[in-house]
């Protein structure tokens, strides 16, 4: 029972002190060309014909057309996480929205180590892209 | 013989170890500490701690089933400790090594792997199902040999006490010891998702292990080592952490067209699929010395 004590006590002594440190920070994208280079690293292959950095820079979507593909880098604390998503690999788009505005899509995907990503963009962008997403549906939903 | 619980000792040890190595990577560019990713780590080491205690009882119980019918009563013979260590190590050895080469410990093991990061948070990652797997059965000779359960438990409390300072960037290489011991060098090898480094360095305490059945690399500095698994995790909830890879085996094993693919999925190499869509990482290594070769050849001429 003191052991599991300590470990709770501790727990919240670190959590915290990390917080106050500054560590609860996430990449930020420079730009399209640094969030391809972090997806180039772990798929040298993709070849995206088009690309949407999300307006928070923590995300980025490319789609690579003639061979069916989207390219997905988030953000994961100080690490990125790059995802090929073939058709069929989201499960369901829905509208993102802070403030009853809506300012981006979600993307909940068929894969349980990485089931949603958030991607903020423009309303322009956000029709843009949601047609092509569509085609990257599971077809069970 | 009643022994304390090594583990349970050290926990305040390892909360004031991190500490200290947090405040040393604010001063250092090449330790890194993340706040969701280290919370993680620590809550899968909570959750350790207490399915750890719920099944110590099923654990024991089964240890002292086996030692009841043991070959040798090693009780009082001086040398047992020393034996018993030597045994635990390389028992440990081999639990790890097939941990990494079969799914159904890998499920469970993978957890440990899981972090982008290599702090000594990273240490307490612990998986919460690896009584699930029998993991425990690799120490049962050891018992049936005749070494006392308690000692045996002792002794592998003590390799997880030891492991944990290994878990850092903090120490660079320690001389004449990394032929001996494992290290935060071997160890650091031993977490790395580069080809060149998967699939090696299973030891315990002791590395002469894996130096003598051959799955020994020794840390190269042109190529630093990348830390986590090769389909990297893209959350911190410990849930996923925890379950994860059961959660794909599953899956997998619904998809499986026959009993052949059933029992690869499950007792495979993780990675292993029938139509070689993934790749395990006996496979990843293979390509990687293929290019090796391929490209001081080309070099050569």
């Amino acid at each position: 029972m003191v052991t599991l004590i300590i470990a709770i006590v501790g727990i919240l002594i670190l959590f915290l002190l990390s917080r106050a440190f500054g560590l609860d920070r996430n990449v930020i994208f420079v730009d399209e060309g640094a969030a391809l280079d972090t997806l180039h690293h772990r798929h040298p292959d993709f070849t995206p014909d088009s690309s949407l950095l999300s307006t928070d820079r923590h995300s980025a979507l490319f789609e690579d057309s003639s061979h069916g593909a989207l390219g997905l880098v988030l953000a994961l604390g100080d690490d990125a996480v790059t995802r090929i998503i073939q058709k069929g690999g989201i499960r369901r788009i829905t509208a993102l929205q802070d403030n009853n505005q809506v300012n981006g899509l979600k993307l909940y995907l068929d894969d349980v180590t990485c089931p949603e990503v958030k991607l903020y963009m423009s309303d322009y962008m956000r029709q843009a892209w949601l047609s092509r997403l569509q085609n990257y549906l599971g077809h069970d939903l | 013989m009643t022994l304390a619980d090594p583990v349970e000792l050290a926990t305040p040890f390892f909360a004031l170890m991190v500490m200290l190595e947090m405040f040393f990577a604010r001063r250092s560019s090449s330790i890194r500490y993340e706040t969701r990713d280290m919370t993680a780590s620590l809550l899968m080491g909570f959750g350790n701690l207490i399915i750890g205690a719920l099944l110590a009882g099923f654990i024991i119980s089964t240890y002292q089933a086996i030692y009841t019918v043991r070959l040798f009563d090693l009780t009082h013979a001086w040398w047992m400790f020393l034996l018993a260590f030597f045994a635990e190590d390389f028992a440990y050895y081999w639990f790890h090594r097939i941990s990494h080469e079969r799914r159904w410990f890998w499920a469970s093991h993978v957890v440990h792997h899981s972090s982008q990061h290599y702090n000594l948070s990273t240490a307490l990652r612990q998986t919460w199902t690896g009584t699930l797997t029998f993991a425990f059965i690799f120490w049962l000779p050891l018992v049936w040999l005749g070494i006392p359960p308690e000692i045996v438990l002792f002794f592998s409390g003590i390799s997880l006490v030891y492991q944990f300072w290994i878990h850092t960037e903090a120490i660079d290489r320690l001389g004449p010891l990394e032929w001996v011991l494992n290290t935060p060098s071997h160890h650091r090898v031993h977490h790395a998702t580069n080809p060149r480094y998967l699939d090696a360095n299973y030891a315990g305490v002791l590395i002469i292990w894996d130096r003598f059945f051959g799955s020994f690399v020794a840390e190269c500095k042109e190529d630093p080592p990348e830390y986590g698994i090769i389909k990297r995790l893209g959350t911190f909830n410990p849930l996923r952490i925890a379950f994860h890879e059961w959660a794909e085996m599953v899956r997998d094993v619904r998809h499986a067209q026959n009993h052949r693919e059933v029992f690869h999925y499950i007792f495979g190499a993780p990675g292993w699929s029938p139509d070689g869509s993934r790749k395990t990482a006996a496979q990843l290594k293979a390509e990687w010395r293929a290019e090796q070769i391929s490209a001081q050849k080309t070099s050569s001429t």
